[in-house]
C-alpha cells in the first residue's frame, strides 16, 4: 500500500512537472528568424523587438557574393521558423534560397516589389542587388519583413506593424538627412569611387557621379564573385583611372567587406587620397558606429561628404 | 481501491494547486472599471483643413493592407474621418461638416499627411480650424520639418452645450 501511494504521488508529481514545464516552454517560445545579411537582420530586429529571435548568417564584414555556407548555417536554418534573403543574386549561387529549400523552411525575398536598377556590365544587363542603399528601398524591405513575420506569428502582428511603422519613419528622416548632407557638395563635385559596384542606388538617389549617369564608379563589377559582369577587368580599371583623372575627384573609398588592395593601387597611381572605409555589403561589428543600418548609412554619408568637401 | 486512492491524491494535489493560484491571483488589482458614459455634445461643427502642400503617396508608409498607408489620414477621438487624398491640395481649404460626435471634456484630432518627397527641403504644415456656429474652437497648425510627414494631435475641451468652449 505504501509503495502504491508513493508511486501514485511520484506519477502525479512527474505529470504535473511535465505539464507545467511544457506550458512554460510553450509560452516562452519565440519564433526564430534567420536572415542572410547583416542589413536584413537589422531590419528584422527593429520589427521583432523581443517577440522573436533574429540571427544573421553573415557575420559583420563578410561578403555575401562569395560566401560559402558552413554546417553551422545549415543547423541555424533547420532551427528557423522563417528565412529572409536579399535576392537579386546578392547571395552568390543563391545560397540562402538553397539553405531554406533544403530545410523546407519558409523564405521571403526582401527585395520583392523593388524595381531593380539595370546595370550594363560588359554588354550584359544585370539587376543590381544592392537595393538597400536607397532608404526608400529599405522601406520595401521592412514592409516585406513585417508581412513575413506577421504570417508566421499572427498573434503579434499588431506589434510587428507598430514597430515597423516607427522604423519606417526613421528611414524617412534618414533619407531627408542624407539629402541635406549631400546638398553641401555641388553636384559636379559629388564623385564616388569605390571598390565594387555597390553604390548605384545611392548614387541615383543622391545624385552622385553625374558624368557616369548617376551610377557607381568602381574597378570591380556588381559582384566580387565569379558571376557574369562580376570581378575586375583591365578595361574597367582603366575606365576608373580615367574617370578619377577627368573628374578631379579628391578622394576614393575602400569598402569594409572587400580587400582594399585594388583601390589603394589606383589611389597611388592617380595621386588621390583614400577617403576612408565605407560599409557596403555588410554592416559593422557590434559596438561600431555601423552596427545598424541607420548607423551604417549615416557614417557612410559623413565620410563621403567630409572627403569630397 | 487503487483507483480511488489515486483519484483522491490527484484531487488533493490539483485542488491544492488551484487554491494556491486562486489566492495568489486574488491579490492582483482588478482590471479597469467600465468606461463611464460620456455626454455627447451637439453643435453645428465645421472643420476646415488647409495644407501647405499637395499630399503624395508615402514610400515610407506601412503597407499593412489596412488603409494606413493612405497619404492623408484624419481621426477624431479615434474615429476615422474620410477625406479623399485628391482633395488635399496646396493652399486649398477642405471643409468637413459631417464629423463624428464630439464629447464633453477633452476631444482630440489626429492627423497624418505625407508631403511630396521632392519637397524635402521645405517645412510643411496643415492648419486645422474647427468652428461651432461660426465661432472658432480650434485654430492650430501642425508642422513637419524639411519634408517630414506632418503628423500630430490637436486636443481641445468642450464643456456642456451652451457653456464656454476653449481649445488647447
Amino acid at each position: 500500500m505504501k509503495a502504491l501511494t508513493f508511486k501514485s504521488i511520484l506519477f502525479l508529481a512527474v505529470t504535473y512537472c511535465f505539464l507545467t514545464g511544457a506550458a512554460v516552454a510553450e509560452s516562452g517560445k519565440k519564433p526564430v528568424v534567420v536572415a542572410s545579411t547583416t542589413q536584413i537582420a537589422d531590419f528584422a530586429r527593429q520589427i521583432a523587438g523581443d517577440q522573436a529571435v533574429v540571427k544573421s548568417i553573415l557575420a559583420p564584414g563578410a561578403d555575401p557574393h562569395t560566401y560559402n555556407v558552413t554546417p553551422n548555417d545549415v543547423q541555424m536554418v533547420l532551427d528557423a521558423d522563417l528565412c529572409i534573403e536579399n535576392g537579386l543574386h546578392l547571395e552568390g549561387k543563391s545560397w540562402m534560397a538553397t539553405l531554406a529549400k533544403d530545410a523546407k523552411k519558409p523564405l521571403i525575398t526582401a527585395t520583392n516589389g523593388i524595381q531593380p536598377l539595370s546595370i550594363d556590365s560588359d554588354g550584359q544587363a544585370i539587376a543590381d542587388p544592392h537595393a538597400w542603399f536607397s532608404p526608400r528601398n529599405a522601406a520595401v524591405y521592412v514592409n516585406n519583413i513585417i508581412r513575413g513575420m506577421a504570417d508566421i506569428d499572427p498573434g503579434h502582428k499588431a506589434l510587428y506593424e507598430a514597430r515597423g511603422e516607427l522604423y519606417l519613419q526613421q528611414l524617412r528622416v534618414l533619407d531627408a538627412w542624407i539629402r541635406k548632407q549631400m546638398n553641401q557638395i555641388p553636384i559636379h563635385q559629388r564623385i564616388l569611387v569605390t571598390t565594387h559596384d555597390a553604390f548605384n542606388y545611392f548614387c541615383q538617389e543622391y545624385k552622385l557621379n553625374e558624368k557616369n549617369g548617376f551610377l557607381s564608379i568602381a574597378p570591380v563589377g556588381w559582384s566580387t564573385g565569379a558571376e557574369v559582369g562580376a570581378g575586375i577587368t583591365p578595361e574597367r580599371r582603366r575606365k576608373v583611372v580615367r574617370s578619377i583623372k577627368e573628374s578631379g575627384a579628391p578622394a576614393i573609398f575602400v569598402e569594409t567587406s572587400i580587400n582594399p588592395k585594388q583601390i589603394r593601387e589606383i589611389a597611388k597611381e592617380t595621386g588621390v587620397k583614400i577617403g576612408g572605409e565605407l560599409y557596403s555589403d555588410s554592416m559593422g561589428p557590434e559596438g561600431s558606429a555601423g552596427e545598424t543600418y541607420i548607423g551604417m548609412m549615416r557614417e557612410n554619408t559623413l565620410l563621403i561628404v567630409t572627403a569630397l568637401k | 481501491m487503487r483507483f480511488l486512492l489515486s483519484l483522491c491524491i490527484w484531487i488533493v494535489f490539483v485542488g491544492g494547486l488551484w487554491l494556491y493560484t486562486w489566492q495568489r491571483d486574488a491579490g492582483f488589482p482588478e482590471g479597469p472599471s467600465q468606461a463611464q458614459a460620456v455626454e455627447q455634445i451637439k453643435g453645428e461643427f465645421l472643420l476646415e483643413i488647409t495644407p501647405t502642400f499637395s499630399v503624395e503617396k508615402d514610400p515610407f508608409a506601412l503597407q499593412a493592407g489596412t488603409g494606413d498607408s493612405a497619404p492623408f489620414a484624419l481621426y477624431l477621438n479615434g474615429k476615422a474621418i474620410a477625406v479623399p487624398a485628391g482633395d488635399i491640395r496646396r493652399g486649398q481649404v477642405v471643409r468637413i461638416s459631417d464629423l463624428p460626435d464630439m464629447q464633453q471634456g477633452t476631444n482630440e484630432f489626429y492627423i497624418n499627411a505625407s508631403p511630396p518627397l521632392a519637397e524635402n527641403t521645405m517645412d510643411n504644415g496643415v492648419r486645422l480650424r474647427l468652428t461651432d456656429r461660426g465661432a472658432a474652437i480650434v485654430d492650430h497648425t501642425i508642422w513637419g520639418n524639411r519634408g517630414a510627414v506632418v503628423s500630430g494631435t490637436v486636443s481641445f475641451t468642450l464643456a456642456h452645450s451652451g457653456d464656454d468652449d476653449h481649445a488647447h
